[in-house]
């Protein structure tokens, strides 16, 4: 009797055992969210280094809902290509023209990758649109520039709706030196730099790195310059000091195999572009870079991130004070 | 709540721990295949001294390697949840109007989860230490005294990490209480509690530290936060009629966030505008005030009563969620000069009644509270960064508000045992600075919570059979009449947390990024799970009592969220991006053999 009864016994077990072999920890849920009204997104940039004349650029997409899918190609689709955009700067206002890769010469691709961070190749018959100064004003060298210490005046209008926004070029602030340092192996390293703050308070910052030795196809490494992780920072925790500080390598989608995610190598040339932004920029760039490091996982906090933009439009205009520097590879 | 318990605004749960057998030894335990414990009891010294000690441990963590083998198997390596504690009590007999109870409780759960692909792990644990001791005093058979001296710990820490990136957060309390309470029974109609409490707390408040790769990043000095809390109370249960029961009580308590203590002063760009600096046990802040409180309960007849019930707390403690998709991560925050103690306004009215010759126990109860000076973290809240920085300057404060209804009835005789349990509520907050200012649910808002539990019992017949030598014919049903069963059931239902989901995406610089909802506006799934056992046990020997238990979690292997996160599969470049919802639940279908013994 017994007997009958262990096997009762295993099978159930067996049954039971079966039961949990089939139901991992984790699974694929579907969570139905309502669609949100697509929003106005605002990519802009007004720059100055003191040397060329640098157009502003605008970018203006709108948002996509949660779970729909995202290719480049979907991107352009979502360009707006009906807006009016001006600046406003000492009082006159500029207005902006749209201009689509569709319609231009091969030479824009270089500006339409370096803003999407991919290579020029990537965007081989992708219809790239930007808002900058008319194409008739660059051609006569005479056209609005970004120049240090000025505020530029943002008005975007699209279908009814006025959104605006202001920034300021700060004073540009030069690194006093740049040098690579080994890290953890012979030939891997960081880029390092020595900064002196200036002595007022409110002071903010972004590093850019872009590797401008060949790759194996002849090509730059870095099509463009890549901000690595927390990329600016501000002078709260050393207002008014010399000190050093060093960044990692930005991720890039387009390394040769041989490269070190992270690092740079003792061969890499590195431009550095050094920024100063105004604080706006900062609150933006500082909690728009944690939301995209972290892709939702669960240990971000819902984040909102804090807009430079009025009227009900996501994004950020920046306005940047650039200086240059280069790491010469040995 | 009565006058002699405070500190929360909502409610107490006390727990005492039974003592320790002073006639003879007793060893109880079950062994089972999840979880296994053990109590040992027994006399120290005979009739004057006594001990009891026990333990558990739950290894379910063990299996669930060999639940997901393979592919699988590799990418969730080392995930699980189990926990531990033990627990022990020593009891003095000083004289018959003294006694002496010295008692300890250890305890840890750790949660720990692992997602191959993409390196995304995390690991919980979290746990309470205690120690106290006790002495009870006989002034006459009418007062009598507890003086307790308490030490109490409370760690959480929350470990996460995505490849080379690691983040841990940690918090804790450490307490030290003393309490002195007195229970006097002046007549047969009054039972009076008064006495008072003090508390030295030292929290920790979230911390963190960071680490990429071999680069440690500085996250800032913890600053931790002492604080003097204090009450006094009297209460008063008595019998105005033979109808009329009145519970009344006063509490006054005070708080007083204290030294040594550094307050980073923030604008609203979150530059620090002044640093102040607290010397040792300098007073930082003071808080404090009257907490009455009022039950009237009426009998109406023999069978049926109705009640009503007016508090008023503080709570100088508060408890902050930190994540905002649904990770566990309750961080407890304490008042100080910036943060005000809660305060919390209850009404409750009931209606009991039993049934069919109080066979059936039946009440319905309507609540309604308000709370102020509730703590959220503010929108955009990246943990961290402690660099020149208070954590609690990264709190914004609001109001709540909470009611609901509870229906409850209980079949209290017979075979057949058990109760329903219904609660139907809602609990919403209001912060200026979030949501743009709209009321919005907790986390915790559970509009439904339903629990059903029952159980049947068969009885041993009691024909003399010795089962282990039967071995005729019909040897099962005889088996079966040769034990007592007792066959249960449980099943568990409530509304599932509300979370903050993101909305919508955009791109900037190329990158992918979320825009999220309103807050808490979403749902995760409900939570519901059934649960049965049977237990069978034999004949009682003389020294040795024995019993089996099947037991059967999750009967139908409800995958409960635990946690939601979102996982980005593929690269936008070439199209391939997809964004998907991904569920963490801790278990499905557990079946446990245990054999529990008793000697």
């Amino acid at each position: 009797m017994n007997k009958i009864l262990h096997s009762t016994y295993w099978i159930t077990g067996l049954i039971l055992l079966l039961g949990i072999l089939l139901y991992g920890c984790e699974k694929e849920i579907t969570i139905d969210i309502p669609p949100a009204d697509p929003k106005l997104v605002i990519e802009g940039i007004i720059e100055a280094d003191g040397i060329n004349q640098t157009p502003p650029v605008v970018m203006l997409t709108k948002s996509t809902g949660y779970f729909e899918p995202t290719s480049l190609s979907a991107l352009e689709s979502l360009f707006i290509h009906d807006a009016v955009v001006s600046i406003r700067v000492d009082n006159v206002d500029y207005p902006l023209e749209e201009l689509c890769l569709n319609n231009l010469d091969t030479s824009f691709l270089d500006i339409a990758a370096s803003f999407l961070g991919v290579s020029p190749d990537q965007l081989n018959g992708f219809n790239y649109c930007i808002y900058t100064v008319p194409l008739g004003n660059l051609i006569t060298n005479n056209y609005l520039y970004g120049e240090v210490g000025k505020t530029y005046a943002l008005t975007v209008v699209h279908e009814g709706t006025t959104y605006t926004s202001t920034t300021q070029i700060p004073q540009l602030v030069e690194l006093d030196s740049v040098w690579f340092k080994t890290q953890d192996s012979d030939s891997l390293g960081f880029a390092w730099a020595r900064l002196t703050d200036p002595s007022q308070l409110g002071n903010a910052y972004r590093w850019r790195a872009r590797r401008i030795n060949q790759n194996q196809d002849g090509e730059p490494k870095d099509p463009t310059f890549v901000p690595p992780s927390g990329s600016s920072f501000e002078d709260k925790f050393f207002n008014g000091a010399s000190f050093e500080f060093a960044y990692d390598r930005g991720l890039v989608d387009n390394d040769d195999p041989g490269d070190a995610p992270r690092y740079f190598n003792k061969e890499d040339t590195v431009a550095i572009k050094f920024c100063t932004i105004d604080m706006d920029v900062y609150q933006f760039l500082r909690i728009y870079e944690v939301e995209a490091n972290s892709n939702g996982s669960p240990f971000s906090s819902p984040t909102t991130i804090p807009t430079n933009i009025t009227g009900g439009g996501l994004g950020l205009w920046a306005g940047y004070g650039a200086t240059y520097d280069t790491i010469i590879g040995y | 709540m009565p006058a002699n318990y405070g500190g929360r605004l909502a409610s107490v749960l006390e727990i005492s721990m039974k003592e320790g057998n002073s006639k003879q030894w007793q060893v109880e335990g079950g062994i089972g295949l999840i979880s296994s414990r053990l109590t040992v009891q027994g006399p120290i010294k005979k009739d004057v001294s006594s001990f009891i000690i026990s333990g558990r441990r739950t290894y379910a963590d063990l299996f669930i390697p060999l639940f997901t083998k393979g592919e699988k198997g590799q990418a969730f390596k080392g995930t699980g949840y189990y926990f531990y504690d033990l627990n022990t009590k020593l009891n003095y007999i000083l004289s018959d109007k003294d006694r002496l109870f010295l008692s300890g409780y250890f305890g840890r759960d750790v949660f720990n989860f692992n997602q191959g692909e993409d390196g995304f792990r995390t690991k919980v644990p979290w746990g309470n230490a205690t120690t106290s001791i006790r002495w009870n005093h006989l002034f006459n058979d009418k007062l009598f005294m507890n003086t307790s001296l308490i030490f109490s710990d409370y760690d959480f820490s929350f470990e996460i990490g995505q490849s080379d990136f690691e983040l841990k957060l940690f918090s804790g309390i450490t307490d030290y209480n003393a309490k002195l309470d007195f229970s006097y029974y002046p007549t047969i109609r009054h039972n009076v509690k008064f006495g008072a409490n003090y508390i030295f707390h030292e929290f920790t408040p979230s911390s963190a530290s960071a680490r990429q790769g071999e680069v440690e990043f500085d996250t800032g000095e913890i600053i931790r936060q002492y604080a003097h809390e204090g009450a006094f109370y009297i209460n008063d249960e008595f019998d105005l009629t033979d109808r009329l029961k009145v519970n009344t009580g006063l509490r006054y308590s005070l708080f007083a966030h204290v030294g040594p203590f550094t307050r980073y002063r923030k604008d609203l760009l979150g530059n620090t505008t002044d640093t102040l600096y607290y010397k040792n046990n300098e007073t930082i802040q003071t808080y404090g005030g009257l907490e009455p409180r009022m039950t009237v309960r009426y009998q109406l007849n023999n069978n049926s009563s109705v009640k009503a019930a007016y508090t008023f707390n503080y709570q100088y403690i508060h408890m902050a969620t930190i994540s905002g998709v649904s990770l566990p991560a309750d961080l407890w925050v304490a008042s100080s000069d910036i943060v005000k103690p809660q305060e919390g306004t209850q009404y409750a009215a009931g209606y009991f009644r039993n049934l069919m010759d109080n066979r059936y126990e039946s009440s319905v109860e309507l609540y309604y509270k308000t709370m102020l000076n509730m703590v959220e973290y503010k929108e955009g809240y990246l943990p961290g960064d402690n660099i020149m920085n208070n954590t609690d300057n990264n709190l914004t404060f609001g109001d709540g508000e909470s009611y609901g209804i509870e229906l409850f009835l209980k079949k209290r005789t017979g075979d057949l045992t058990g109760w329903v349990g219904y609660t139907l509520s809602k609990t919403t907050r209001t912060f200026e600075a979030i949501n743009d200012g709209e009321p919005f649910p907790t986390k915790y808002d559970r509009r439904h919570d339903l629990s059903v539990v029952a159980s049947y019992e068969i009885k041993r017949s009691a024909s003399p059979v010795d089962s282990d030598t039967s071995q005729s014919k019909g040897g099962i049903k005889r088996w079966f009449k040769s034990k007592d069963w007792t066959f249960s059931g449980a099943f568990v239902f409530a509304t599932g947390d509300a979370i903050t989901l993101p909305v919508s995406r955009y791109v900037f610089e190329g990158n992918i990024v979320n825009e999220y909802g309103a807050r808490n506006s979403f749902r995760m799934a409900d939570y519901h799970r059934l649960d049965i056992g049977v237990t069978w046990k034999g004949k009682k020997r003389k020294r040795f009592e024995s019993s089996w238990n099947l037991s059967v979690y999750n009967v139908y292997s409800r995958a409960n969220p635990y946690f939601i996160y979102f996982d980005n599969e593929g690269d936008w470049d070439d199209g391939t991006l997809e964004i998907k919802a991904k569920q963490v639940s801790l278990f499905p279908i557990l079946p446990s053999l245990t054999w529990n013994f008793k000697f």
